[in-house]
């Protein structure tokens, strides 16, 4: 019987490990942004818990990732599905750069990705991309029309100045 | 919105933006990724750390 998905090994609470195929390892990160709090106060509606910030990473990068493997888009799929079930006003924040030179390719990956799930959806996707250097997108509730575009840019880039700092501190 | 940034597309499920200019933070950003996935291998997941000097107040 073939299947939909990959099978999906929980880690802790919004971890989740799937092996391909190829034997190449995932791990998808959902990392609350709750001890940056101090950023959100005062949002309508939005507060700090609401913050995720997503990382999906291929831990073996030497592997080619082509042919296309739809069990991944569709695992990763599902994780975000039952992320969202779980955290209805949650707003989900990912980047990418071009380190790989592979920019333009995740940019079209990801939107046909959300553009496929996206039929009659609740969700809403936000790309903003710098040149041809990066991307920071978010993915959100379309409900959730109080959450203003901008005021979303205006957190992740304080986020990231804000980790950037705490980095260079150590 | 800043200088230099103008919206491509604007609907009810998709928002694109984009910006001629690259603010400097932006380039560290995978160097950040690859920190924070460190962190959270070692088992730190959703606890406050080190990246949060600012968790009291």
């Amino acid at each position: 019987m073939s299947q939909l998905i990959y099978p999906l090994t929980k880690t802790s609470k919004y971890t989740y490990d799937f092996v391909t195929s190829k034997n190449v390892k995932y791990t998808i990160y959902l990392s609350s942004l709750s001890h940056l709090s101090y950023l959100f106060i005062g949002e309508d509606r939005l507060n700090e818990k609401d913050f995720y910030y997503l990382i999906i990473d291929r831990k073996d990068r030497e592997v080619s990732p082509s042919p296309p493997d739809v069990f991944i888009k569709r695992t990763v799929a599902l994780c975000l599905f039952q992320f969202f079930t779980d955290n209805r006003e949650a707003v989900i924040v990912f980047n990418y750069t071009n380190a790989d030179g592979k920019i333009n390719a995740k940019r079209g990956l990801f939107k046909r990705w959300f553009d496929e799930y996206s039929t009659d959806s609740v969700y809403k996707f936000y790309q903003h991309d710098f040149r041809d250097v990066a991307s920071i997108c978010a993915l959100y509730r379309r409900y959730s029309a109080h959450v203003n575009f901008v005021d979303v840019e205006t957190k992740i880039q304080s986020l990231i100045i804000q980790i950037a700092t705490d980095t260079s501190k150590g | 919105m800043a200088e230099n940034t103008k919206i491509v597309a604007h609907t009810d499920e998709f928002v694109h933006v984009k910006s001629e200019t690259v603010p400097a933070w932006i380039k560290t950003l995978e160097l950040l990724k690859d920190k924070i996935i460190e962190k959270l291998d070692s088992g730190k997941a959703n606890e406050p750390t080190n990246l949060s000097p600012h968790k009291d107040k």
